[in-house]
């Protein structure tokens, strides 16, 4: 395990594409501490910032201290795991393709911002646009995972082609808003406009208080959805925490959104008997 | 003691306008000029270039690229997700950062065309209304003598004069709008099909002898008397047409009849594989390449030119002042459309493309392309293009040049693209391959003198010292991806793909002469339907950095 | 490294008619608002603007509160100084700089704007202008799904239903209505306003809501569900009478009919302003907007136009765009652009403290920016480059007194269509001009970073 304890006290963005764990594997720790980075406009060496220690051979960094400042941790990576003990800029796990990170804190905006697989686990809060596209994108994000057990802003999985993403707590507005396909389940409180410009895909509107849906969603049953309850133990099983209350509630499917080809549903959970 | 003289010694020079074909010979410059070398032997150059293996053309010569305007600013505005990905240029001392993607900012256009080897480029299809939009972005656009075609056939006044049968009056305008705008030629795209575009939903013409409402005229009119004003002008080059119908199947009939209506008139027909098929009313499953009667046409008719828009797999980005084609494209391809109508004048439409070789429809475009090439029997009337970025970027020029000139890499391609391209075409069964002489005359001598550029696309004395210097390689792709060396107005503006001398590069445009009568009448159209001042509309000479008049 | 010739070798002052001591100057441009009314013959006396005929009232404000001062050209730290010397400061301040961000821009020439991009390639700063907190939501709706528009005499020459929603032109853009969206007598519209329908959309009866021959008072904040509800219209989908009362305010009936009037149009025309684009939902409410015209192309022609506010900032996207490829928010740390609205645009670089400089031109983000971005941008070393003395200006390291662009200085504007207008000015000013300062800092941080 590499540790990283960051001891940098600057507003100016920290900028750390490309250290990831495949990039400082089979470094030394001189080179790792050589790392460029940017701060602002300026290439500084890791170590500039950074206190370096361990060995990153298990594909395992740790990285300590308020990184609030520091943006695109994780960005691309393929493989290994990443630990940030404390929060996280913006940008986390931008791209990425495969491997773990950990957020023990918050994150700023653009978490997972088209990514195309792995995990991302934010036990804190999180910002805007988590699981999104990028903007004048085709498309967002095409698979993987983004969980999150707080509460996140707006445009949560905008454009989403592919994969899941997931909020313990509230989420702003337009969640899941021209989604092509795939799941976005948010376990509390939901802002407004949910869903629009939905084609396939499905949005889980899980909290106690549902929003007002737009006038182009339409509802079809109420039931009990047979691939939620897998789609719940599966986060389960990633360590996310799913309220009591979710797995045998009832709930109404909405279609929509039928300006567009329509074919997508909004969940939304029924208050129990 | 400086003499003042740059000397190209001992290259392999080619330069098909006087009929050299690989010879060794030394090239003197001065004063941004290709000149004579000294009478006095004892004068020596202040720099010689040691060009001894090496093959040395004039600087190619981009006759027509979509690269400055509103159009392409919409279309760099529409596609942040095309360039964040895309190659990035970055700052350096001499230089300024950039983007690429499928429509470079305009820094990068100039460095990127000037890395090629090209030293000339000229805008396709500008509304005369936003020219200092163009003459400002052309500022920025370094390494390159530029100029740009001016859009006129759906405008107004010229269809209003064929109406009343004023043909005199639309060659004065014709006139006083090239040297309103600094424009070079008058392009005509889809001939009064922009203007029921603009009056009915997806309004379009069909045919060249449809009428345009409220106007009373047809494209046939327009094409047929424009082209007609043009010669009697004795303007540098002919009419730059983009046919109607573009794109669609069957449409190789209008383009036939595009070409029979020019008549003996100078007719330039840009793009022309997007104009060469066959196949059923709107059925694409007939889709079929008729490139060889087209260019059996154009082989047998000397006063016709063409540039071909050789399609490349990968993503681009449609743009043409074509707006219902734009509008068709999106729907097709169910992309983000921009589409903006310029009063009077002319329209646009831009959609995101991506070429794919497992579509038929592709793979015959790619094919049809080649097949202008390689069936055309005068290089000099055949013209290298992408029609950039509508079929791929100018970046592909290269890889088309490989194309043209191995056949065994065009062999490999054509494996992997859809297999009804060996029905539907005829490219299975071409052999042919180009040389570089021939290259030399389709990618700078061709459209230079099509141009009707003197001074461009030869290396006699006389001519702009504007010369590139490849490396010779097997690899045509990489030889003519990185020139050893480009010369751009007698300075080296680039040395082995870095960017040393970024000039601006001058604007080329022609005045003809009208009867300055017609101002006035001019003035009163303009003053009711414009929403700008007449005064306020012309471009004088002094708001260009550095222009000249090619004359008439 | 700009090449740019300057705007004062080009002259154009157009000047005629001397009489007594006055000139009189036709055709001249008015760059207060979008509009950028070029038809404007202003006289001047005593390098005073004494009249302004077909100016509105904002333009007359705009040409007659604008005459020749003494204020020093420059203050370093409130005090006096050549302007060589606040070149001097500047350029230090900028390349020292680690976040240096370039903001505003809007109201002034294309050819300062192209210096002042070519200062933030140069110093690896960020380039954003006000668009960033007025259409720059227009923008990034456009950049999702592009946008089907005209020019301004396309709209006064075909346009039939003209609906201006979110917007009060009758106050913003006075001209508006009779130079291009209501009275003129067009090609296809002979009778003038007697051809059109207007329609206004809004939360509140402006002023403009008299003018409209329909108003729909919207409920606050439900511009998304009541355009959504017109896309949906459109499709002829089925949707809930009493939800589109309850999110909109408005009886199903009346949208239905304006979906009628929408689709029996020749040309209709949707102009658009910050009630859009600055309340909940922004980006994604003009992008609802864009989406219904290009929707209503199906049925006919229809077009949509963000109504620009400032005389230039269509220009300062334009020129952004040109050499950066992307229009606002344009961060080049690296060497080379990178665009992201909310990250690289400057409310947020300065309430989030990244910002460690700034180069300000033409704008006044101390009087209109939110408390936490003010405050920090009073703690971090900045320039500022404007003909008045505003709050921004007092509280700057360097603050330059530049002429007025369209008064003093000649130059080119693009109007909210992107109409490229050259400016005709009244009278010299003592005051350099914007490109005069951003050429001398431009100069003089390519040798310090060199």
């Amino acid at each position: 395990m590499l540790t990283l304890r960051y001891r940098g006290e600057t507003p100016i963005p920290i900028e750390v594409e490309g250290l990831t764990p495949s990039a400082v594997r089979a470094m030394a720790a001189g080179e790792i501490e050589r790392f460029e980075i940017f701060h602002g406009n300026r290439k500084l060496p890791l170590a500039e910032f950074f206190d370096v220690s361990g060995d990153p051979a298990d594909a395992r960094l740790e990285l300590e201290g308020d990184l609030s400042g520091v943006h695109w941790i994780g960005a691309q990576m393929s493989e290994g795991e990443i630990h940030i003990r404390g929060n996280a800029g913006r940008h986390v796990g931008s791209e990425m393709s495969g491997g773990t990170i950990h957020v023990h804190g918050n994150a700023s905006d653009w978490v997972g911002g088209e990514m195309h697989g792995g995990l991302i686990h934010i036990h804190g809060n999180a910002g805007h646009l988590v699981g999104s596209a990028y903007r004048g994108s085709r498309m967002g994000m095409t698979g993987g995972t983004v969980l999150v057990d707080g509460s996140v802003g707006n445009e949560v999985g905008l454009t989403l082609r592919r994969g899941i993403v997931a909020v313990g707590g509230n989420c702003g507005d337009f969640v899941g808003a021209n989604m092509i396909a795939g799941t976005v389940l948010v376990f509390g409180q939901s802002g407004n406009r949910p869903a629009a410009g939905m084609r396939r895909g499905t949005v889980g509107l899980l909290g106690s208080t549902p929003p007002a849906l737009l006038v182009t969603f339409r509802k079809n049953c109420v039931g009990k959805p047979l691939f939620l309850r897998l789609m719940l133990a599966h986060l389960e099983s990633l360590g996310f925490t799913v309220p009591a209350e979710c797995w045998d509630a009832d709930y109404s499917v909405y279609n929509g959104d039928r300006v567009t080809v329509g074919r997508g549903e909004i969940l939304v959970r029924e208050a129990s008997a | 003691m400086t003499s003042g003289y740059f000397k190209i010694a001992g290259g392999t020079v080619y330069d098909p306008l006087h009929g050299i074909d690989g010879e060794r010979r030394d090239i003197w410059i001065r004063d941004g000029k290709i000149v004579e070398p000294p009478s006095d032997p004892e004068v020596r150059s202040d720099r010689t270039l040691d060009a001894s293996g090496l093959v040395v053309m004039p600087g190619g010569v981009d006759m027509h690229c979509h690269i400055a305007g509103p159009k392409v600013n919409s279309a760099r505005k529409m596609r942040p997700e095309d360039k964040r990905k895309g190659e990035k240029v970055v700052r350096r001392a001499g230089t300024r950062s950039g983007t690429v993607g499928s429509v470079p900012s305009t820094f990068a256009t100039g460095y990127k065309y000037a890395g090629l080897g090209y030293t000339t480029a000229f805008d396709a299809a500008i509304p005369p209304l936003a020219a200092r939009h163009v003459h400002e972005e052309f500022e920025d656009t370094p390494c390159l003598d530029k100029g740009f075609f001016v859009l006129m056939g759906n405008n107004h006044y010229v269809m209003q004069s064929i109406q009343r049968n004023e043909p005199e009056r639309m060659r004065s305008f014709i006139a006083w709008l090239l040297g309103a705008a600094k424009g070079f030629t008058p392009k005509l795209v889809n001939p009064g099909g922009v203007e029921v575009w603009k009056q009915l939903p997806s309004g379009n013409v069909h045919g060249l002898d449809e009428t345009v409402a409220n106007f009373g005229v047809t494209p046939r009119q327009i094409i047929e008397q424009v082209a007609r004003a043009v010669d009697e002008l004795s303007l540098p080059h002919s009419v730059h047409i983009h046919c109607n119908n573009l794109g669609m199947p069957g449409n190789w009939h209008t383009t036939l009849e595009t070409m029979k209506t020019l008549g003996d008139a100078r007719g330039h027909l840009s793009h022309i594989q997007f104009h060469s098929y066959g196949g059923g009313e709107a059925d694409e499953t007939t889709f079929n390449s008729k490139a060889p009667p087209l260019v059996e046409y154009v082989n047998t008719h000397p006063n016709l030119t063409v540039d071909v828009g050789q399609v490349l797999f990968g993503e681009t980005t449609t743009m043409t002042a074509d707006g219902p084609l734009g509008y068709y494209l999106s729907n097709a391809f169910k992309s983000k459309w921009f589409s903006s109508d310029t009063e009077m004048e002319s329209g646009c439409g831009i959609a995101p493309i991506e070429y794919k070789n497992t579509s038929l429809v592709h793979s015959l475009q790619w094919a049809i392309g080649l097949e202008w090439y390689l069936l055309a029997a005068d290089p000099w009337r055949v013209v290298m293009s992408t029609d950039h970025p509508n079929g791929g970027s100018f970046l592909a020029y290269p890889q088309i040049i490989q194309l043209l000139m191995d056949r065994t890499y065009r062999e490999d391609m054509l494996k992997q693209v859809h297999p009804a391209v060996l029905e539907r075409s005829t490219l299975g069964g071409l052999s042919r391959e180009y040389s570089l002489y021939e290259i030399c005359i389709i990618t700078r001598s061709g459209p230079a003198k099509i141009l009707g550029l003197k001074n461009k696309g030869h290396l006699a004395p006389g001519a702009d010292a504007d010369i590139t210097i490849y490396t010779p390689n097997d690899d045509k792709t990489r030889m003519f991806e990185l020139p050893r060396a480009v010369i751009k107005s007698g300075v080296v503006i680039v040395d082995q793909g870095e960017i040393r001398e970024p000039l601006t590069g001058k604007l080329l445009y022609v005045s003809p002469e009208y009867d300055t009568g017609i101002e006035s009448d001019i003035a009163e159209w303009f003053e009711k339907y414009y929403s700008i001042r007449f005064r306020n509309y012309q471009v004088p000479l002094d708001y260009l950095h550095e222009a000249e008049e090619v004359p008439c | 490294m700009s090449t740019a010739a300057s705007p004062a070798k080009a002259g154009h002052s157009g000047a005629e008619g001397t009489d007594a001591g006055t000139t009189v100057i036709q055709d001249s441009t008015c760059t207060f608002c979008g509009c950028v009314c070029d038809d404007i013959d202003i006289t001047v006396k005593d390098n005073h603007i004494v009249d302004a005929k077909r100016a509105c009232v904002l333009g007359k404000a705009w040409f007659y509160n604008h005459h020749a001062d003494d204020r020093p050209s420059c203050l370093i730290e409130g005090r006096p100084a050549s302007v060589a010397e606040g070149v001097e400061r500047a350029a230090r301040i900028l390349t020292e700089a680690k976040y240096p961000i370039i903001y505003g821009l809007s109201d002034t020439t294309s050819e300062a704007q192209r210096v002042a991009v070519g200062i933030g390639d140069t110093i690896g700063g960020t380039v954003d202008t006000t668009t960033s907190v007025c259409h720059g939501p227009s923008g990034m709706a456009f950049q999702d799904v592009g946008e089907v528009t005209c020019t301004l005499g396309e709209v006064a020459n075909r346009g039939d239903l003209i609906i201006f929603w979110g917007g009060n032109p009758a106050e913003s853009h006075p001209r508006h209505f009779s130079k291009y969206s209501l009275m003129p007598k067009g090609m296809f519209v002979p009778n003038g306003r007697k051809d059109r329908t207007a329609v206004g959309v809004d939360v509140r009866k402006t002023k403009t809501a008299k003018a409209m021959d329909l108003f729909f008072q919207i409920k606050p904040r439900s511009d998304f569900e009541a355009l959504w509800t017109l896309r949906a219209l459109a499709k002829g989908i089925d949707i809930d009478p009493e939800q589109v009362k309850n999110d909109t305010g408005i009886e199903l009936s009346r949208w239905q009919d304006l979906m009628v009037r929408m689709k029996a149009a020749k040309f209709g025309v949707i102009l658009f302003g910050m009630g859009l684009t600055m309340t909940r939902g922004k980006h994604l409410n003009s992008e609802a907007l864009l989406c219904l015209v290009r929707d209503m192309n199906a049925f006919t022609r229809f077009v949509a136009k963000p109504m620009r506010g400032h005389g230039n900032v269509t220009g300062a996207d334009n020129v952004v765009t040109w050499q950066t490829g992307y229009p606002f928010g344009v961060n080049m740390s690296r060497g080379y652009p990178r665009f992201n609205p909310g990250e690289y645009t400057t409310s947020d670089t300065l309430a989030r403290r990244e910002a460690d400089a700034a180069l300000l031109i033409a704008c006044d983000p101390m009087a209109n920016f939110s408390q936490p971005a003010r405050e920090w941008l009073k703690s971090i070393p900045y320039i500022a480059l404007d003909p008045k003395d505003t709050p921004t200006t007092r509280s700057a390291t360097v603050a330059f007194t530049t002429a007025t662009y369209g008064i003093n200085t000649p130059g080119t504007v693009y109007r909210m269509d992107d109409v490229p207008i050259y400016l005709r000015p009244a009278f010299p000013s003592s005051h350099p001009s914007d490109f005069d300062v951003l050429s001398a800092i431009q100069r003089r941080v390519a040798e310090l970073k060199t």
